[in-house]
């Protein structure tokens, strides 16, 4: 009681020094920065990682990362959110700021594939049993649910609806197959990279779904965007890409 | 009046089953907390108290990764209820009620025991000494003077539940007609970019509803 009682009396008479404390603190943080900040569909969330240090260190400048459906950085950067470089999984996302104005220059960029996960032995035949789940992207904001639906929609896959799980992103998909939540999923080639070996992988037939174009929008046009822009075209990043899966044109 | 759509009836709907019925489950547990609570010494009673206010103080993604773990296919109870029953929990509506009843919970102790504990002691031990048994001290005594509390708890938790977000979307998911409450289709809306009528015509009713819940517990109170 004694020990709390001098803490109280010590902050409430030196709150005013606290404060400024904290002023002091977070000044650094107040400063405007130069930093680039880079929003990113999420099924580029492992490689970008890596991508990212890679450049840190050998650019010396401090990269700041968004995450998530490439559908819902496109309505943060409309709502003003400050990101220099968008990467869309797909075309349409770029399209769409293109239209309103918030787009400076634009490029394509790598491709990728689709995989089935579960144990299916044969597509013809695929009943889900009662209590069984599949997962999918939801086709609002995420590209990967729009390629996901064309898929099933191909492959004629017969799925009740209310068994149907609808995942904010392509991340959300890889991690609740993780936990095991979802039975079945359509998710990206390159998000299969590492899994666990005891699930079963399919890929998807490309023929069967449109293709995957991840497209670089550059918003704000400056030697930093530029620099980190030609950095992701360059071969050893390519061949990084590469590995986890994605296809390079 | 503006016509609602299907699609708000349905969010409208399922909120205020999910609201309703949690609430109403987590009476019965909270009751007894806060009588042991309010009326009781026991060792470990402050460690209790400490579990029971987490959700409270957790960040609410935090209490729907709890609730995965424990409730999920692979989690501990979610477990035998797949094995045995065959009846998987998350991502249905009885996973968006287990998340509200845990985020409820504490709101619920903490009034019902606030009104029990203000109760004057001298009132039940004169019931005792005029024979009452214990039922009878309960439900003659300690329930009607802790009205207001369980009233205003029933309020708390049943508001906390119509905005229940992190836990709900964590554990139970996004889907429409069977986890998707009045917040989540409002943050879903939010994402649309031809949803903004939406988006205010939702916002409005959960203004309207919490509005309702508030006059209606200060009308009761009275």
């Amino acid at each position: 009681m004694i020990i709390h009682k001098s803490l109280n009396s010590i902050i409430f008479n030196n709150y005013l020094k606290i404060i400024f404390a904290f002023f002091i603190l977070f000044s650094e943080t107040i400063k405007a920065n130069e930093d680039i900040i880079i929003g990113y569909a999420s099924s580029l969330h492992n490689v970008m990682k890596e991508i990212i240090r890679d450049y840190e260190i050998q650019s010396n400048l401090k990269l700041k990362v968004g995450m998530g459906a490439s559908g819902n950085i496109a309505q943060q950067i409309i709502r003003d959110a400050p990101y220099d470089i968008f990467i869309s999984a797909n075309k349409k996302w770029v399209d769409y700021l293109e239209k309103h104005q918030k787009i400076k220059e634009r490029y394509l960029w790598i491709s990728n594939s689709l995989s089935l996960i579960g144990s299916i032995k044969s597509i013809e035949n695929f009943t889900l049993n009662q209590n069984e789940r599949f997962c999918l992207a939801d086709p609002k904001n995420a590209p990967l649910g729009i390629y996901s639906v064309e898929a099933i929609n191909a492959l004629k896959l017969n799925i009740p609806k209310n068994q149907i799980i609808f995942l904010k992103d392509a991340v959300s998909v890889r991690y609740y197959l993780s936990i095991k939540e979802c039975d079945y999923a359509v998710t990206y080639s390159s998000d299969t990279f590492n899994f666990d070996k005891n699930i079963d992988i399919q890929s998807i037939p490309l023929n069967l779904y449109s293709d995957i174009a991840y497209e670089i929008g550059i918003l704000k046009n400056n030697k930093q965007t530029k620099h980190f822009v030609n950095y992701l075209q360059q071969p050893n990043v390519l061949s990084k890409l590469r590995n986890h899966g994605f296809i390079i044109n | 009046m503006i016509a609602l759509s299907d699609y708000e009836i349905t969010v409208l709907l399922l909120s205020i089953k999910v609201a309703s019925i949690s609430s109403i489950i987590t009476f019965f547990p909270s009751f007894i907390m806060a009588y042991l609570l309010a009326t009781k010494n026991f060792t470990g009673k402050s460690l209790i108290d400490g579990l029971i206010h987490l959700p409270l103080v957790l960040p609410p993604v935090v209490i729907g990764f709890f609730l995965l773990i424990i409730f999920g296919k692979n989690g501990l109870v979610g477990d035998i209820f797949f094995s045995t029953f065959n009846i998987r929990i998350s991502f249905s509506w009885i996973a968006a009620m287990i998340a509200s009843s845990v985020m409820g919970f504490p709101l619920f102790v903490r009034s019902i025991r606030q009104s029990i504990s203000e109760i004057d002691p001298k009132i039940i031990e004169a019931a005792q000494t005029l024979g009452a048994n214990k039922i009878k001290i309960l439900k003659k005594i300690i329930i009607p003077l802790s009205k207001n509390g369980i009233i205003a708890g029933f309020i708390l938790s049943f508001s906390r539940s119509l905005g229940e977000f992190g836990a709900t979307i964590t554990f139970a998911g996004n889907i429409f007609g069977e986890t998707q409450t009045l917040p989540l289709a409002i943050y879903s809306s939010l994402q649309d970019p031809d949803a903004n009528l939406i988006v205010i015509r939702l916002v409005g009713i959960s203004v309207f509803i919490s509005m309702a819940a508030l006059m209606i517990s200060n009308r009761l109170n009275k």
